[in-house]
């Protein structure tokens, strides 16, 4: 029994109804889609009760009609006009947005500087709302924070930023997941909690492959029985994490950002019988292909893709002629702004288009 | 609630499905796609896909869609699963748009946009709760239905029915039996490179029966496989049955999957499989490749371009095959498009030989 749905929609099903389905393997669709007398008979339970409870799960499970004036997107800022630009807003809220990229290219300075735009007052593109940090690998850098805020103060000096430059960190709430027991736990059971108590507006998630790689290892190159189920299982939970993150951020009307690591892309030559192959298809979702120098694969494969909204990457590209390394942040793909690729630079200010002058 | 009356089919004036049969189609704001569609675009009372890999245009094209129907002054539901609408864009193509010749005069958006309908459907058994209440209602209700967008169908499915991976050994072992019977077969050489196997070390038998390895289930019980197969089958027939009833176009937007081929690596192949095709009057599959010399890029194409700059042209064109139409006029061709912000505008239309036609079809999952 997928007791998820019933949970996001409120409905409590009697205990003796939920181990019967549980130990005839009922689901919800089944409920919804097989004949009761079907229903009745497999589960010894009497018709008319399980045409009224059938009636009970319908019409808590009828969703509303929305109008679109009640559905505007918003963004908070990123802190850079331009990036906000190319991006058609800013981040968005009621949206999943990854950014993926080699350790170095600026994942966790963007993620820390977005917990402190979030924070900004309306007036200059945040929310004022607080962040949560989780993270799997080595936590909050705190120092960086401090320092990027009191940058962020001097970038907006007409309005009151003194709290913020001060106790940037009262309003980012962390949490260390060091495995992937752990992780699922805290997303699906603390994370609720606390996004029920404190008004957050930022759901930052770095990385979120970290304990899938560590835990469930398989190779592409040597599929064998174990690692083909491992990949079904880790789509499996990576489809759910997904659809958990999803709902916390339409309840709350927050963003969430998901950090994700990267491997190097195995360029392959094709012919004709290539066409679909997952290589050559995933140059265009990946965010690099075999015209990049050094291109890379986020982690986590297709299940995780089909479950990303919008896809960014950051290149650290050396260039030959000046030898000097060239960022570009890249939007692979989105539903709300084109793709497209920015010239950008990581300083003690943060991260930030690069502008023609410099 | 009487259960025979969900398998009754709809009954209406058969004046009214001609009407609609005639009607101009809901247009993509192509001229190659109206026509791959039958000629003016999306029709009403069938059911067309679109499939597709992220960033393909699946939404994009849902959206010129809608905004056609929107402009015609059809109503539209837009069934979201796990993205919300890109209303910002579907405003942009509204006021883009074309007038169609069913209005009379222009229409401010707001007004226009008040003949859309947002559900919200997380969860794969409240898009089923939804469809079946549109079914029971009275027609009167939404009596003005001209579309219904379903974005996207497979995340809410692969949601619903987690991947068994006992199913994965046993689909890996018929796909080997397969391969093992069509190497024998002299029309289908040229598809097969011949690489080296590597050989399964997993638990399936070398028997050449079509048990799934569940086979050992009581009858009572359905493994995952075939749960998902029955569901999608229930919402082909769901959707046929409110299509027909409000003489309403139904476009649903799925996504690819990877399935390992021995010896070729991991394939994409549509989500959805043969008990959900069977009612698909149209499936338009979306794919990316660098394009070969026969595409000819216009240089107001080339020099068109916003305030960020993408590398490389491949970036910015996208490819579709009509996999399944319901009038077949187009099934040898390969439609081109450049990305725009107003959607996807033709480029060239490719004619490709059978041969490569049959290569490029993409598998279809059981």
């Amino acid at each position: 029994m997928d007791s998820w749905t019933l949970r996001s929609i409120d409905f409590v099903l009697a205990d003796e109804y939920m181990q019967v389905f549980e130990r005839e393997r009922i689901t919800t669709i089944d409920l919804l889609t097989l004949e009761p007398t079907v229903i009745s008979e497999r589960c010894q339970i009497k018709l008319e009760e399980v045409q009224n409870l059938i009636e009970q799960l319908k019409k808590a499970l009828l969703p509303q009609r929305i109008t679109p004036d009640a559905r505007e997107t918003h963004f908070f800022t990123t802190g850079d006009t331009e990036i906000d630009k190319a991006l058609h807003g800013g981040i968005a809220l009621d949206h999943i947005t990854e950014i993926s990229g080699e350790s170095g290219s600026g994942k966790s300075q963007f993620c820390i500087q977005l917990c402190l735009t979030v924070q900004l007052p309306k007036s200059v593109g945040g929310l004022d709302r607080a962040a949560v940090f989780i993270s799997t690998e080595s936590g909050l850098e705190t120092r960086r924070l401090f320092q990027l805020a009191k940058f962020l103060s001097l970038q907006y000096p007409n309005d009151d930023l003194s709290y913020l430059s001060r106790h940037p960190g009262d309003r980012v709430y962390t949490i260390l997941c060091p495995d992937l027991e752990s992780q699922e736990h805290i997303i699906e059971y603390q994370l609720p909690i606390l996004m029920q108590r404190v008004n957050i507006g930022l759901i930052v998630l770095d990385s979120v492959a970290a304990n899938y790689r560590a835990e469930l290892r398989y190779s592409r190159n040597h599929p064998n029985a174990s690692s083909l189920g491992n990949i079904a299982t880790r789509g499996n939970q990576l489809a759910k994490l997904a659809s958990n993150l999803r709902e916390l951020a339409h309840k709350h009307n927050a963003a969430v950002v998901i950090a994700n690591q990267v491997s190097d892309r195995v360029s392959r030559s094709y012919d004709q019988i290539g066409l679909f192959s997952l290589d050559y298809q995933s140059q265009w979702f990946n965010g690099w292909d075999d015209t990049d120098i050094d291109p890379k694969t986020p982690s986590l494969g297709l299940v995780w893709t089909n479950n990303v909204t919008t896809r960014l990457a950051l290149l650290k590209r050396p260039n030959s002629a000046t030898r000097k390394s060239l960022r570009k942040l890249r939007i692979v793909y989105s539903p709300i702004a084109p793709t497209s690729e920015i010239d950008i630079a990581i300083t003690l200010e943060g991260l930030h288009t690069v502008s023609e002058d410099t | 609630m009487n259960s025979s009356s969900q398998h009754r089919l709809a009954t209406q004036p058969a004046i009214r499905a001609f009407e609609a049969f005639r009607a101009p189609g809901f247009s993509f704001n192509s001229n190659n796609l109206d026509n791959a569609f039958g000629g003016t675009g999306l029709k009403r009372g069938q059911i067309s896909e679109i499939c597709g890999p992220s960033g393909s245009g699946k939404t994009t094209l849902a959206l010129n869609v809608a905004a056609s129907a929107l402009s015609a002054g059809y109503k539209v539901i837009w069934i979201e699963t796990c993205q919300r609408i890109p209303l910002e864009r579907l405003k942009y193509m509204l006021s883009c748009q074309v007038q169609s010749s069913q209005a009379e005069e222009v229409e401010p958006t707001e007004d226009v946009l008040s003949l859309l309908e947002i559900v919200h459907v997380p969860h794969l058994a409240q898009l089923v709760v939804f469809i079946q209440q549109m079914n029971l209602q009275k027609k009167i209700e939404d009596e003005n239905l001209g579309l219904v967008v379903i974005d996207n169908l497979s995340t809410a499915i692969q949601l619903a029915f987690p991947t068994n991976p006992d199913d994965y050994h046993a689909a890996r072992a018929r796909s080997e039996r397969r391969r093992t019977q069509s190497l024998s077969s002299a029309s289908n050489k040229e598809n097969i490179s011949p690489l080296k196997r590597t050989p399964v070390t997993g638990t399936t038998t070398e028997s050449s029966s079509s048990h799934t390895v569940n086979s050992s289930f009581p009858k009572a019980r359905e493994s995952m496989k075939l749960r998902k197969k029955r569901v999608e089958g229930e919402l082909s027939s769901m959707l046929s049955r409110m299509a027909s009833f409000y003489q309403a176009a139904v476009l649903v937007t799925t996504q690819l999957t990877s399935k390992i081929e021995p010896g070729a690596g991991a394939k994409m192949t549509p989500f959805l499989g043969r008990a959900w095709t069977s009612s698909l009057a149209n499936r338009l599959i979306l794919y990316f490749r660098h394009p070969t010399s026969e595409i000819r890029i216009p240089d107001d194409v080339r020099r068109d371009s916003s305030a960020h700059i993408s590398t490389g042209d491949h970036r910015k064109l996208r490819y579709g095959y009509m996999a399944k139409q319901a009038t077949p006029n187009a099934s040898d061709r390969e439609l081109v498009f450049y990305v725009r912000p107003t959607g996807l505008q033709d480029l060239q239309v490719i004619s490709i030989s059978s041969s490569q036609r049959r290569k490029r079809i993409l598998s279809e999952v059981d």
